[in-house]
């Protein structure tokens, strides 16, 4: 046989032995606390949303999304915003958009995510307090941090994205008599948006998952009704399967149309 | 639709004088839209702010105000007054554009200041800060503070010896001195040394400290399996690629809070009892070092394939010639991605608050609900320690990179 045969043998068997050794400590703790695992309970009735337990994390998925989809929107705005700040000839301004974004970059999202929810809810006026207060601030609180997080990374992204455009294409369009507001947006911005479709994938990626993070301030979303569904039915094991399975569908259908979008919107010729 | 006349009318040229009145109508009227929105927004904006202020009989707020105010009105009516002149020929249309860029400047410098500084005076003033001020040392070390732990307080060294290892392989590395890895490697044993009984056997350190210190043993333990799994998946045998791409696409493709609660859960049934944090350690570690797999790969395809073939056409092993060829040279491309990942890990530490370790997102968590007045004060000062350290590092990372485009 040859040597590289070899080497992967070893390496499924190093893997094998890592393996079986976890196993096997988990299967004797298991014992020593009399759990055992019954995947039963997903079909039983759930009393947090209608239907069965399975169907309550089928819930959480589709809220994940529709945060992750609010979220985006805004991340989006705010991202081009602050990019195409960065870049303005007035220094003040760019300055000041540099500054949001080495800020809302370098703290952790769930400070942010407290943050908001905490600090920023309390201080607002009476009336839009009130307003929300009806409103479930909690999600409001978490669509602020999240897309507030994003956009500082969008915001680069999008910069990266406009200095990669050819300056002969600004020239050729403001010597063809196009207004600085349509040579961004009709000339520089579609092909900035197009060069860095990839990295905006991937942080629309993250931001699916950073989503996760709203469980600790009690939004309803995936992870949020995953460990509901742990305390309800005192069943950790099955339930943070569940919950890394749907994460899993989840990334990995992301990265799919995400692949199948670039390859579509791709830059000829790069 | 009507078509824009190319010489504009006498009698709009003149009607530019009512951007003194109306900032951006000027404009708009001289067929600058863009200029006359912007205008248009920012006097919106800064009447909306300044008109309540104004009526409010504060002397300081009165006088951020009226400053805003005037900059705007006399920068919009200037702009649009030299807009008007921009026809009369190439000179005054540069004039024009000096003029817009000067007072755009100003403009913009007066929101910033009336903004900022209402913000700034409204913080500064908030009625808590004492509370925080009380709180302080607990954010930083936690439990350490107390009574019990007076006596190891020393051991608190370790971060100046972790601080001084840094500076100093960084120096050395500004003055192009070799082997800056030296003060780093002894700094960073010295600290783990001094820090080591603070979170074994017992966690008896928190705050900002623990945040640290998890970052450091996080890195420590990511940058070894990064190196194995990110020089497996540009290897050629299938199966050693199948295994490290499929750790990298699976810790990769879940958020930070699933993988900790898996380790949680399941680490105390490998290792034995009491090894929550070690478990911490080794969630931080594992799922950091997908992401550096990742830059490890990029660092090595980044290399010209020809060093490689040229290394193997002089007789050297696929071993020797990754060891001793490709990885010394791709590392120099792996730094500064690295220091980023070391930012985003000390950013992710504060997710195993949700495990119970009280670090600094924790700290500022119990300290908040026991207080429950002063969370806005509580959360900015959170977020600005997280802050400091990020901002630092990725300074750090901003002069490492900077080398490159000389070289």
């Amino acid at each position: 046989m040859p040597r590289s045969t070899y080497q992967q043998l070893l390496a499924v068997l190093v893997l094998l032995a890592v393996g079986v050794f976890t196993f096997l400590r988990v299967r004797a703790g298991f014992e020593a606390n009399n759990i055992t695992l019954d995947w039963s309970i997903f079909s039983k009735p759930s009393p947090l949303t209608k239907g069965t337990y399975l169907t309550t994390i089928l819930i959480g998925m589709l809220l994940t999304i529709r945060l992750a989809l609010i979220g985006i929107v805004f991340a989006m705005l705010l991202g081009t915003l602050v990019g195409v700040s960065r870049l303005s000839q007035n220094p003040v301004v760019s300055r000041v958009a540099a500054a949001y974004v080495e800020f809302f970059r370098n703290t952790p999202l769930l400070v942010q995510i407290f943050f908001w929810n905490f600090g920023v809810i309390n201080v607002l006026p009476a009336p839009i307090k009130n307003w929300l207060f009806d409103h479930s601030p909690e999600q409001w609180a978490v669509i602020a941090a999240l897309s507030v997080y994003t956009s500082s990374y969008i915001a680069e992204t999008i910069r990266a994205g406009i200095l990669s455009v050819h300056k002969g294409q600004t020239e050729a369009a403001k010597s063809l008599g196009l207004s600085g507001s349509d040579v961004l947006g009709r000339i520089v911005l579609p092909q900035a948006f197009r060069a860095v479709l990839p990295p905006l994938g991937s942080q629309f990626l993250n931001l699916t998952k950073n989503s996760s993070l709203a469980s600790q301030i009690g939004v309803a979303e995936l992870f949020y009704y995953g460990t509901q569904v742990q305390s309800y039915t005192f069943r950790g094991f099955e339930s943070i399967t569940a919950i890394t399975v749907a994460y899993l569908v989840l990334s990995l259908t992301i990265t799919f149309f995400l692949n199948l979008l670039s390859r579509r919107l791709a830059l000829p010729g790069r | 639709m009507t078509v824009k006349p190319s010489v504009q009318p006498a009698s709009t040229s003149a009607l530019s004088w009512l951007s003194y009145l109306v900032p951006g109508l000027g404009q708009l009227l001289l067929g600058h839209t863009l200029l006359g929105v912007q205008f248009l927004a920012t006097a919106a904006l800064v009447w909306l702010i300044a008109w309540p202020l104004l009526q409010s009989g504060a002397a300081f707020s009165i006088v951020l105000a009226l400053i805003a105010v005037v900059s705007l009105h006399l920068g919009a009516g200037l702009t649009a007054a030299a807009d008007a002149r921009r026809r009369l020929g190439a000179e005054q249309a540069h004039a024009a554009q000096n003029v817009y860029k000067r007072w755009s400047v100003i403009v913009a410098l007066a929101v910033v200041v009336l903004i900022g500084g209402l913000l700034l005076k409204w913080i500064v003033t908030l009625p808590s800060w004492n509370e925080v001020q009380r709180n302080f040392l607990f954010l930083l070390i936690g439990r350490f503070r107390a009574e019990q732990f007076a006596d190891q307080l020393w051991r608190l060294w370790g971060f100046a010896a972790l601080a001084l290892g840094t500076v100093a392989a960084f120096g050395m590395a500004q003055l192009k001195i070799r082997n800056g890895w030296i003060p780093l490697v002894i700094g960073a044993a010295v600290g783990i040394v001094l820090l080591f009984p603070t979170v074994s056997p017992q966690v008896s350190i928190g705050g900002l400290a623990l945040s640290l210190i998890l970052a450091i043993l996080g890195i420590l333990g990511a940058i070894p399996l990064g190196l194995l799994f990110g020089v497996g998946r540009t290897n050629t045998l299938p199966v050693i690629r199948g295994i490290s791409v499929g750790y990298i696409e699976l810790f990769r493709s879940l958020p930070f809070i699933t993988v900790i609660f898996w380790f949680f859960i399941f680490v105390p049934y490998v290792l034995g009892e009491g090894t929550q944090f070690w478990a911490v350690v080794a969630a931080l570690s594992l799922f950091t070092g997908a992401y550096v797999a990742e830059i490890v790969r990029a660092g090595i395809q980044a290399l010209p394939s020809g060093q490689a073939e040229a290394a193997r056409a002089l007789g050297l092993s696929g071993t020797q010639t990754m060891l001793q060829v490709v990885l010394p040279q791709a590392v120099r491309n792996m730094i500064p991605p690295l220091v980023g990942q070391f930012i985003s890990l000390f950013k992710d530490t504060s997710l195993v608050s949700i495990v119970g370790l009280i670090e600094l997102a924790g700290a500022g968590r119990i300290t908040a609900n026991r207080l429950v007045t002063a969370t806005f004060e509580l959360y900015l000062t959170v977020a600005l320690l997280y802050f400091v350290f990020a901002y630092l590092l990725s300074l750090l990372a901003r002069r490492l990179e900077a080398p490159r485009a000389v070289r």
